[in-house]
């Protein structure tokens, strides 16, 4: 093991910067890799050319883990805490994590499943099925193939098909209000699905007699400044009354579609079913439109664009082309994105936490665990957020730069690797070797693991 | 004997020679900790004393009172709120009529904070923490409680929700090996391998110190870290969120008489984090805020739904205590932004806010 990082790590020291702009090869390979599968390449993997180590990398099952994580960084699904909880369902408190993961990680590996095995895009949102594991298959009203981990699995409670945008862990995430009416809802679906964040245009109240009874919903309908969000909010936000609850806190509602509501949303809102103007039925024809909505696409192509290369603001419209020329493959704009100038830029990037941390699990074993709560990955007793990773809901942009939180959460994981692997492996020699540093001054495992070239890529 | 809070930060003159963090006493600028209420606060239970506006449902059992240049809303269910302003009023005030022009949640804890709906901005703490010595551990130590960054993300140093922080810092690294990464990282070039340089100086520092913070304390223990981190010059900022009573936050959208509660022991806990920090002898400016304030008519379950128009209260070093600024219109409509409010703050913190935001200074608050 020791040779092997060695032997990553001298590959990767070069030396001097290179006079190009790219990486080389080898460390190209490098990072695809971390991306791709999230760990480190082989050694008779660093010899391969770029193009052919990444078709390996596709083709890879844990090319749908990583999926998971890089759209759940825009979806943010993945958080801590539901209106329902692991004590609602009957289950024991050491699967509150597993419960909370489940359900967060519903949609996106919708997502993720349709990304890995070359289905369109267009499915995201028009599937007659979603994803389950067996614990998710416990909680809510489905049926899921047979199989290990995430399979394909129907709901049989009768809601229509319209791929995420009828699984209970988009709607857990996202919840509305009586008084609410499923508006916000239309706001997070644009946000995560088309990038168009409503939240974020500008708002005028002028001429809006909010204190009027009435008034806020005669400026919805009347007040250019209101009805330039609201003509679409309203109209899509009734379409989704089948997730509507009576009780928003009640698990056993939110974990049932309820056809009998469907009707409610154009008698309370006072509008006809649509998407952007365009008149649809039901919720099945809302995952039709949205998934003729170019911007879908777009969205796709900027969210894996800035996941991939790890920054905001870039042009993405190349990789978009490519993502529809392909008929809207995932593994086309991957092969875009990474054949980009930015993409293969030397410039040295901060490797994501989940990255890091599977690398390390992959290389060692270990896995950071406690009461069930995979550590790295939830706020409520790990470390996610001081790692630099989102928490969906305070911090919601990945952390680009080194922080004093996030040394200490590499250097947690790396000594409890190296001590793991001593005490599990090695001998009393090897501990001293392995675990820190040796007395002939060669670094320890967990040197190596923190080596600035081991967290950066 | 030291005390904890001089063990852990060395903030007794004889003790910090001894041990003294990078920053200890180099926090140049004025320092400021931001206490935010949870959920929308109802600026009319304390701040806004509406009984004249037929249009706003005020609170039961309350009566206007005055303190000082103080206008607030009185109640003995809240005897708090009443004591705060007759201990600390003549360095108190009160900002009403600050709008954030939403009523969503996220968007407005983020307009609060960046007086900005863009995702792309840094909040006033962080951008304060970053235009500080450029010494500091811990420029914006954040308890718990939201954070926008984006120029200074670097700035901001998370406890954790859980305390998880100190946690990690309480098993040592074995001191070759951080000498061995140290020269690894001086090897390598780029502002990514500088970065890290800095980050693994900081943190065996800071490990060294150690970090006071239990998650199974009370909130004012909780509070008292930072107080530690700004008093011994690690931070120039700290954050920390207030829940309410039983965690419950401030958004009532029913029984909005249970924001008399969430008052009443937020004020209860201002005067004991103030008394602690006047014990302490420090100085700085807390600012406690919402994202929001509620509907000014109770909804059909005795519940107020979110309102644009909020207010803040500012205490301590460069205010200008002892008066109510801004006010509410007969719309219950204000007249300062969340902008404002920020521009205001950076302008206390020495910074020039028309590089950052596009709010006006409130000069009636310049002490």
């Amino acid at each position: 093991m020791m040779l092997l990082l060695l032997a990553c790590t001298e590959t990767v020291d070069t030396g001097e910067t290179p006079p190009v702009a790219h990486l080389e090869d080898p460390l190209l390979v490098r990072r695809m890799s971390l991306d791709l599968r999230g760990t480190w390449p082989t050694r008779e993997e660093l010899s391969l050319e770029p193009e052919q180590a990444r078709e390996a990398f596709l083709e890879d099952p844990r090319f749908e883990e990583r999926l998971v994580v890089l759209f759940g960084e825009r979806w943010h699904t993945l958080v801590d805490e539901f209106n329902g909880d692991w004590y609602d369902f009957g289950l024991e408190r050491q699967q509150e994590y597993a419960f909370q993961r489940a359900i967060g990680e519903e949609p996106l590996r919708l997502a993720a499943h349709l990304g890995a095995t070359d289905q369109p895009w267009s499915r995201l949102t028009t599937a007659d099925h979603t994803m389950a594991n067996p614990l998710l298959a416990e909680l809510f009203p489905l049926q899921r193939e047979e199989g290990e981990g995430w399979t394909v699995a129907r709901y049989t409670d009768g809601r229509p098909s319209a791929g995420v945008l009828a699984t209970n862990g988009l709607w857990w995430r996202y919840t509305t209000s009586l008084f609410n009416n499923n508006r916000s809802r239309v706001a997070a679906v644009s946000r995560v699905l088309l990038c168009q964040d409503y939240l974020e245009r500008p708002v005028s109240f002028e001429g809006v007699e909010l204190l009027d009874e009435g008034g806020t919903d005669r400026a919805i309908q009347e007040e250019p400044a209101c009805v330039s969000c609201h003509s679409s909010i309203e109209p899509a936000a009734a379409v989704l009354f089948g997730f509507y609850t009576v009780d928003e806190y009640s698990p056993l509602e939110a974990t049932y579609y309820h056809p009998e509501r469907e009707a409610l949303g154009e008698e309370l809102l006072g509008v006809e079913m649509a998407w952007f103007g365009h008149p649809v039925e039901g919720l099945e024809g809302l995952g039709q439109a949205v998934a003729q909505d170019s911007r879908l696409y777009s969205c796709a192509a900027e969210t894996l664009t800035e996941g991939l290369v790890r920054q905001s603001g870039l042009d993405s419209e190349p990789h978009r082309q490519a993502f529809v020329d392909s008929g809207g493959l995932v593994k086309a704009l991957v092969r875009s994105i990474t054949d980009s100038d930015a993409y293969r830029s030397a410039e040295a990037r901060l490797l994501p936490l989940d990255a890091y941390a599977s690398a390390v699990e992959e290389l060692t074993g270990f896995r950071w665990e406690q009461d069930g709560f995979d550590m790295v990955r939830n706020d409520e007793v790990g470390v996610r957020v001081l790692g630099g990773a989102v928490d969906g809901r305070e911090l919601l942009t990945p952390l680009r730069t080194p922080s004093l939180t996030w040394t200490e959460v590499t250097r947690a994981i790396a000594a409890q690797a190296a001590a793991q692997t001593a005490e599990s492996d090695l001998d009393a020699l090897s501990w001293r070797v392995l675990g820190t540093a040796a007395p002939d001054g060669l670094p320890g495992l967990e040197a190596l693991l923190r080596d600035p070239e081991a967290v950066t890529y | 004997m030291l005390n904890r809070r001089q063990l852990l930060f060395g903030s007794a003159a004889g003790a910090a020679g001894m041990l003294m963090p990078r920053g200890l006493g180099a926090a140049d600028g004025r320092r400021f900790l931001f206490v935010f209420a949870n959920g929308g606060w109802d600026p009319t239970v304390v701040f806004a004393p509406l009984f004249d506006n037929a249009q706003v449902d005020m609170p039961e059992a309350s009566v206007e009172a005055t303190v000082g240049g103080l206008r607030f809303v009185d109640s003995a269910n809240r005897p708090s709120v009443r004591s705060f302003f007759e201990a600390h009023g003549s360095r108190t005030a009160v900002v009403n009529g600050i709008e954030v022009r939403s009523v969503s949640h996220e968007r407005c804890r983020r307009l609060a904070l960046t007086g900005r709906a863009e995702g792309d901005a840094d909040d006033w703490p962080s951008i304060l923490a970053g235009h500080g010595s450029g010494e500091l551990l811990l420029p914006h130590l954040v308890a718990s409680g939201p954070s926008y960054t984006s120029a200074f993300s670097s700035q901001v140093v998370r406890i954790g929700n859980g305390s998880q922080l100190p946690d990690l810092l309480q098993s040592p690294t074995d001191s070759s090996t951080e000498a061995w990464l140290l020269e690894r990282a001086r090897t390598r070039e780029g502002e990514l391998a500088q970065a890290y340089e800095r980050v693994l100086s900081d943190a065996r520092q800071v490990a060294e110190l150690g970090l006071p913070f239990r998650d199974d304390e009370a909130w004012l223990d909780r509070v008292d870290g930072l107080l530690d981190a700004l008093e011994g010059g690690a931070s120039r900022c700290g954050l920390i969120r207030h829940d309410g009573l039983w965690e419950q936050t401030f958004d009532s959208h029913a029984a909005n008489f249970m924001q008399s509660e969430h008052f009443e022991l937020l004020f209860s806990d201002l005067s004991g984090l103030v008394d602690a920090i006047e014990g302490r002898g420090l100085e700085l400016t807390l600012v406690v805020f919402s994202e929001m304030g509620r509907h000014p008519q109770l909804n059909g379950q005795q519940g107020k739904h979110h309102w644009t128009a909020t207010s803040a209260m500012l205490w301590g070093d460069g205010v200008a205590g002892d008066r109510v600024v801004g006010g509410f219109d007969d719309q219950v409509e204000g007249g300062f932004t969340a902008a404002d409010l920020g521009a205001t703050l950076l302008a206390m913190g020495d910074v020039d806010p028309g590089a950052w935001t596009d709010g006006e200074v409130i000069e009636e608050l310049l002490g």
